[in-house]
């Protein structure tokens, strides 16, 4: 395996590892408000008790994806230093509203947990809309890098850093990636609600119709992105479809997953169909709901795999061709593979004491049983 | 080269707040662990409730702190890639063994067994709990020592060997060769360009830049070695255990003077011990510190004693037989002055960089631009004068750090001999500087919080001062003797009205981390809600 592969395939290893928590963050954090406004406006203290739940979900995630994003950070400007280099220049703006983003929200978690209960639910629920702003403006701003490396502005003649704003990739990206991230909060959400001593049902119902309502739109999503990719990027979308869409994919590395994943799609809709009809009749699939918040993720992991991989062996793609990954990979040094190894075991370590303290926690003991 | 732009001083002026913030946030983060341990060691000997309580509000604190230390240390990270673009190079070279362990092993490690230790204090056997709390200070300490090998190898950037030397005949040679002569003259050359045509960070934004430079650095744990990483580790850690626990010690003297409950004096006096021993060690560590700033940092080393050696310290050297003493040991040693540094920069002779690329690596020549005419020694001048003005501000944050450090000593000393042991003489002369001289100023029963304050308040101050000693006196070098702060800089103008916007978010964060932290020590049933009212 040469140098430039391993170090693309650790970055997306970091990646993934760090997706997997925030778009449970993200997700958790918007159904949170949401929840929360209905429990004022219905005066319904079940959906309260839930929005509660849904939000120490979201706290107890939280700086566990904070971890990840350092580890992804500082191996990309490791591995990768010129293409960091260029991410600071010519997303510079979007990089900076992450930032406020991430900064606005720590405060903002501590104020709406602190004064739940104690302000007017009105106002209350009206603090809820900074947080989520500023739970959204993270992904706002750093997935223009991810259009940055699907478009490069940065190559565009008398570019400026605010031309990054205008980059045609995005809209359809940023959707995609919101409308994912919530759907995939609420599948989780009900998985994790099922694994408690007492299932609350009516959360139950609710994340896994929210879920299943969300599939419709995400697809839709994914629909008017990949015809920008195509468009933009006719590499990756071959990639992507491969020949059962009449591509010729230069790798085939991608487009299996890329259908599995969609066979996941259908699975999850499915299963979450089957647990929210029985939760409808007063019962808990609590095996069909656990595998509704599995599926989630795995299709999460699958379309962000096939998402970024597709672009090897480029790291920035354009029209047919880009900017070569082993270009840009560092020369710098010659990374120990010592320090490499070293740090995965203790990534995976830790990740695996993180998931048992998190269940006990979160399933067992952090949220309250009502 | 070495003036600084507007948009640099702007950077440095966000950074600084960004960095002075994220310490106090990390010297909470380190310190407080210990006041818990303290306490609940002496919870488990005593079976003493108040002592498990203060653990477990304390515990509730140290999580927000560590939250908030996440925050600004991530803006601190993004700060440097998105303000200071060329410190990538650090991360890809010399820095990727420490900062990819400080995230994969330290950072990650600290986190869960923080979370752990949330969940286990006061329901899992003592002996578990210790163990957990030991594993993440240890792991945030492990931590504090990747990052200050970082910042060390920007003081003292190890394994460059003669490099520096050849443009500053005045600096040493740091450590063994294994930096690329070829490789640095490349990257050197392509900075200093940029930095001639706007900002040197742009040269990173090549495409080709790393196939234009190759190999730089060729052993990448060598920086772990470094004898400055170990002396600056040791005596920052120790400064960041004074302060947290400090902190803890300050909130638990005002306490007691405001409600003159007892409870608070038997919580303080296990923190004293950790305190009194931290501070005693302290200076040794600073006195290694301070060996390594004479051999490796000749420049910063005079700007450090401006105060004492007035105008002398501009000429060629001068005598000061105290600084002479524990600087070389040897009192008789002269101190020299910014003349001789400007002297030995004639060694130089009348070589230009031109010249120098010619011989060493021709095919950088193109990078060199306007630069290739430039004499080396007059570019060798140019940065000794430029830390001239300076040096009587780095040399008064010195002053302020030992004379804080001295007092800081004396406390410590008072504190160990009247009320933690009793020792003839000794104990005698603490008891009658504390209750002849101290008592009647302070009041007799306000002794023990008056010197536990005394001994926070000038850790802060100490640990302030010191690291402003140490990084403004790095000027006019990021990495000393190889990149300078305009080299480093981002092409994208900082304004000021940018500056003033980021220092307003971290004021903000300033302000509600300190109320979160004062909600959170004022509610010790906090963890127990946290962790579920069914418990």
């Amino acid at each position: 395996m040469n140098s430039a592969y391993l170090s693309f395939v650790l970055l997306g290893f970091f990646l993934e590892m760090h997706l997997v928590f925030v778009n449970v963050i993200i997700g958790a954090a918007i159904l949170t408000v949401v929840v929360r406004y209905l429990a004022y406006r219905r005066n319904d203290e079940r959906l309260d008790g839930l929005a509660r739940d849904m939000f120490r979900l979201m706290v107890a995630t939280d700086l566990f994806a904070g971890v990840w994003a350092t580890i992804l950070t500082v191996y990309m400007a490791s591995a990768f230093p010129s293409m960091t280099a260029i991410f600071t220049r010519a997303d510079f703006y979007p990089i900076a509203i992450a930032l406020v983003g991430i900064v606005a929200s720590i405060p903002l978690i501590a104020a709406y947990w602190h004064l739940w209960g104690r302000i007017g639910p009105r106002a209350h629920s009206a603090l809820g809309i900074p947080l989520a702003a500023s739970v959204l403006l993270v992904p706002i701003g750093f997935r223009y890098l991810f259009a940055e490396l699907n478009n490069p502005q940065f190559l565009n003649p008398g570019f400026e850093p605010i031309d990054a704003f205008a980059n045609p990739l995005y809209p359809p990206l940023i959707a995609h990636t919101i409308i994912g991230a919530v759907d995939i909060g609420a599948f989780v959400l009900a998985a994790v609600l099922v694994a408690r001593k007492e299932a609350g049902l009516e959360g139950i119902k609710m994340s896994l119709g929210v879920g299943l309502a969300l599939l419709v739109p995400q697809a839709v999503a994914g629909g008017y992105y990949f015809a920008v990719l195509e468009r933009y990027d006719p590499y990756i979308a071959a990639n992507i479809a491969g020949p059962l869409l009449g591509y010729d994919p230069p790798s085939a590395l991608f487009y299996p997953a890329f259908y599995a994943a969609l066979a996941l799609v259908v699975a999850l809709g499915a299963v979450a169909l089957y647990a929210f009809y029985e939760a409808l009749r007063g019962r808990v699939a609590k095996l069909a709901t656990v595998a509704a918040g599995v599926l989630a993720e795995a299709v999460m992991v699958l379309m962000e795999y096939v998402n970024d991989g597709a672009r090897y062996p480029y790291m920035f793609v354009s029209g047919g061709g880009g900017i070569p990954v082993a270009q840009l990979v560092n020369q710098l040094i010659e990374m120990p593979p010592a320090t490499i190894y070293t740090a995965l075991a203790s990534t995976l370590f830790f990740t695996a004491l993180f998931s048992i303290a998190f269940y006990y926690a979160v399933v067992r003991r952090l949220l309250p049983e009502d | 080269m070495y003036s600084h732009t507007a948009s640099a001083n702007n950077a440095l002026a966000i950074s600084s707040f960004g960095i002075y913030l994220h310490a106090v946030f990390v010297s909470l983060t380190l310190g407080l662990p210990l006041a818990i341990l303290a306490w609940l060691v002496k919870w488990h000997r005593t079976g003493d409730g108040l002592y498990l309580k203060y653990a477990k509000m304390m515990t509730a604190v140290w999580a927000v702190n560590f939250a908030l230390g996440v925050v600004t240390g991530t803006v601190v990270e993004f700060g440097l890639l998105e303000i200071w673009p060329t410190s990538i190079l650090l991360f890809s070279s010399s820095g990727f063994v420490p900062l990819f362990y400080e995230a994969t092993i330290a950072f990650i490690g600290e986190a869960v067994l923080l979370g752990l230790f949330v969940l286990a204090i006061g329901r899992w056997r003592a002996r578990y709990t210790l163990s957990i709390l030991l594993a993440a200070w240890a792991l945030g300490s492990l931590s504090g020592y990747f990052i200050l090998t970082v910042n060390a190898w920007m003081n003292v950037p190890w394994g460059a060997g003669g490099i520096p030397k050849a443009l500053y005949p005045f600096l040493p040679t740091y450590g063994p060769d294994a930096a690329n002569l070829t490789t640095a003259l490349t990257l050197a050359a392509l900075v200093m360009n940029h930095t001639l045509a706007g900002a040197g960070s742009a040269a990173l934004t090549s495409v080709n830049f790393t196939q234009s430079v190759g190999p730089f650095f060729a052993d990448p744990w060598l920086p772990l070695a470094n004898p400055d990483a170990i002396s600056t580790t040791v005596h920052t850690l120790l400064a960041a255990y004074a302060v947290g626990v400090g902190a803890v010690a300050l909130a638990l003297s005002a306490r007691y003077l405001k409600t003159r409950d007892e409870k608070y004096v038997k919580l303080l006096k296990p923190l004293l011990w950790v305190m009194v021993v931290v501070l005693i060690a302290q200076p040794v560590a600073g006195h290694f510190m301070g060996e390594d700033v004479v051999r490796y940092q000749p420049l910063k080393f005079t700007a450090l004693v401006a105060l004492t050696g007035g105008q002398e310290i501009y000429g060629y050297s001068f005598n000061d037989p105290v600084e002479a003493l524990f600087a070389y040991g040897n009192p008789g040693h002269p101190i020299y002055g910014f003349q001789y540094y400007l002297q030995q920069c004639g060694a130089l002779g009348n070589t230009t960089f031109g010249q120098l690329y010619g011989q060493l690596d021709p095919q950088a020549l193109s990078y060199l631009g306007p630069l290739a005419n430039v004499a080396l020694a007059s570019n060798c001048r140019a940065a000794v004068a430029s830390l001239e003005p300076l040096a009587p501000l780095v040399s008064a944050m010195y002053y302020t750090m030992v004379g804080s450090g001295i007092l800081l000593a004396v406390a410590a000393l008072l504190t160990l001999f009247t009320y933690l042991i009793r020792v003839p003489v000794l104990s005698a002369a603490a008891d009658f500087i504390n209750f002849k001289l101290l008592g009647p100023v302070v009041g007799k029963n306000n002794v023990l919080p008056f010197l536990a304050s005394a001994m926070a308040v000038l850790s802060a101050v100490a640990a302030v001062a010191g690291w402003a000693a140490r990084e403004v006196g790095r000027q006019p070098w990021t990495v000393y003797g190889l990149f300078t702060t305009n080299e480093v800089v981002t092409s994208v103008d900082v304004t000021p009205g940018f500056a003033a916007f980021v220092a307003a978010v971290l004021a903000a964060i300033a302000a509600l981390g300190i109320a979160a932290m004062y909600y959170t020590a004022t509610r010790p049933g906090l963890i127990d809600r946290l962790r579920g009212s069914h418990e």
